[in-house]
């Protein structure tokens, strides 16, 4: 989908480099981001690729658009922009009336709602390493990274876990766009993945107006909206917000973590060794793999960092370019435990801060307590490491070895 | 009278420790917080109040004599671990004259 270049866009500001593909041969994934900031001439730059889109390449230019809902729309989330409006909920409504379709999501994904979930987690992560511990072996995305964050979704949203991978698939086409527009993906639009979700959703979202439970689902559709329920269109997008948000974007860190844990024992050392810098050490890992790139529309014409910007011109926002830039974080694409992460982007900012940061840390949390506890040796089996880019980027294998 | 340069600002710790830090006029309390390492808030949204991530307990009569939680501050620390009364967001609190010898309680967890 590669478009003209717009007139009001000049020649200097356009740029070769794919937000999902942004590697050259043998150039690692976020190595690739760190070289485009670096050489980037513009605090603003034009793709011509997906549909025709702005590129933020400046960390504080990225953060505060985030946060600028002013300014910036969400309302048609996603590159490249969806051919007619959707409804994803919280995802794609600006404030003020993004707040009553947040609520929900906070409610239930609250620090406090999160920690009540710990027993459960732990168990599934420890029933499922014991499993794979005699193998000696895995393919930790398909076999770990897919499974754990996905098992604790269908329980929060209480839906039958025989429709996981159905629903992880879906996911997975609105998130690698380009993945699932060529041999890799589903064959199907992510405009058709929508309308699949909705009818999926209408009768369980039905039952559970009738019989509201504890779950995710039935609290967001029974939730208000002004005073007023939710109408069926509104909640359908509300709960096509938690399928697609909730998806694969732990299981995709996982990925990336185990990865580098993989090739250093010293800092597979340091988490044994001393626990109390459990959570530090989280932080700065998930600095270090910062996975999405969202997109905001212009509200209207405007000028940022002298730059003309036309009302609906998409802009990326990589959350890469704030956490990995050199200025914020020296040697960044080095891990260091001690490092002081004290802001960083990989879970957005403003009004669409991932409502879900709390679990995902606490995931992360479990997962390397219990694999270090059982597994604290293990390494990458010889494998050619591959990161399918996209909204969210993640392995696309990754094949572990231990004794 | 304080010296304006240097308002006082009281941390106490996890251990029970209190620390007392100077601050400056402008700067919100999170910045301070992070400014002289103090452990236990974080406010990784970079202190738009976002996050609920700088969370902390203001103590003795300091919960009245602050000027209150805007709204949107207020929905946030319904969400945070373990609210109270007293509990703020620290990136909201701006040093001033007015705060100084501000005590400040570091919840025990974030997340």
């Amino acid at each position: 989908m590669t478009m003209p270049v717009p007139d009001h866009v000049h020649p200097s500001l356009v740029t070769k480099f794919d937000i999902f593909q942004p590697s050259r041969p043998d150039e690692e994934y976020f190595a690739a981001w760190v070289r485009f900031q670096k050489e980037a001439k513009s605090q603003l730059l034009w793709s011509p690729l997906h549909g025709g889109h702005w590129i933020a390449t400046d960390a504080e230019l990225v953060m505060k658009l985030y946060e600028d809902s002013d300014t910036m729309s969400s309302r048609r989330p996603g590159i490249p922009v969806f051919d007619r409006d959707i409804d994803m909920g919280a995802l794609s409504r600006d404030p003020p009336e993004h707040k009553a379709f947040r609520k929900p999501l906070n409610f239930s994904l609250s620090p406090a709602r999160i920690r009540s979930m710990e027993q459960f987690i732990r168990a599934a992560v420890r029933e499922l390493i014991d499993h794979l511990i005699a193998k000696g072996s895995c393919e930790f995305i398909s076999e770990f990274a897919d499974v754990i964050p996905l098992n604790v979704f269908i329980s929060m949203v209480d839906l039958p876990k025989s429709d996981l991978d159905m629903l992880a698939g879906w996911a997975r086409a609105i998130t690698h766009p380009t993945a699932a527009a060529t041999s890799d993906g589903p064959a199907i639009s992510r405009e058709q993945v929508m309308d699949a979700l909705g009818n999926y959703l209408r009768p369980y979202i039905a039952q559970r107006r009738l019989q509201p439970g504890s779950d995710a689902i039935s609290e967001v559709v029974n939730s208000l909206v002004d005073g007023r329920p939710m109408t069926d269109a509104e909640a359908i997008g509300a709960c096509t917000h938690l399928m697609i948000a909730g998806l694969d974007t732990v299981a995709s860190f996982l990925g990336f973590m185990m990865m580098f844990l993989a090739e250093s024992p010293s800092h597979r050392q340091e988490l044994v060794s001393n626990p109390a810098i459990m959570s530090g050490a989280i932080q700065e890992m998930i600095r270090r793999f910062p996975l999405t790139v969202n997109s905001r529309i212009a509200r209207d014409e405007q000028i940022i960092s002298g730059i003309r910007i036309k009302q609906g011109d998409v802009i990326a926002l990589p959350t890469m370019l704030y956490n990995l830039d050199e200025r914020k974080f020296p040697d960044p694409l080095s891990i260091n435990f001690a490092r002081k992460v004290n802001s960083q982007c990989t879970f957005g900012n403003g009004a669409h801060r991932c409502a879900g940061a709390s679990l995902a840390r606490l995931e992360i949390e479990i997962v390397l307590q219990e694999w270090l506890a059982r597994i604290p040796n293990f390494r990458l089996a010889p494998q050619k490491l591959d990161v399918v880019g996209g909204i969210v980027a993640s392995l696309r294998e990754l094949h572990l070895i231990w004794q | 009278m304080p010296d304006r340069e240097n308002i006082r600002v009281l941390f106490t710790l996890h251990q029970g420790e209190t620390i007392e830090v100077s601050a400056l006029p402008g700067q919100s309390i999170r910045q301070v917080a992070l400014d002289n390492d103090v452990l236990g808030i974080v406010g990784e949204c970079g202190g738009s109040g976002a996050c609920g991530t700088c969370h902390a307990y203001v103590g003795g009569q300091w919960t009245e004599r602050l000027s209150p939680p805007s709204e949107d501050e207020q929905e946030m620390l319904e969400y945070v671990l373990e609210p109270k009364p007293n509990s703020r967001l620290t990136c909201q609190i701006i040093v001033e004259e007015a705060i100084d010898g501000l005590e400040i309680i570091v919840p025990d967890h974030q997340f």
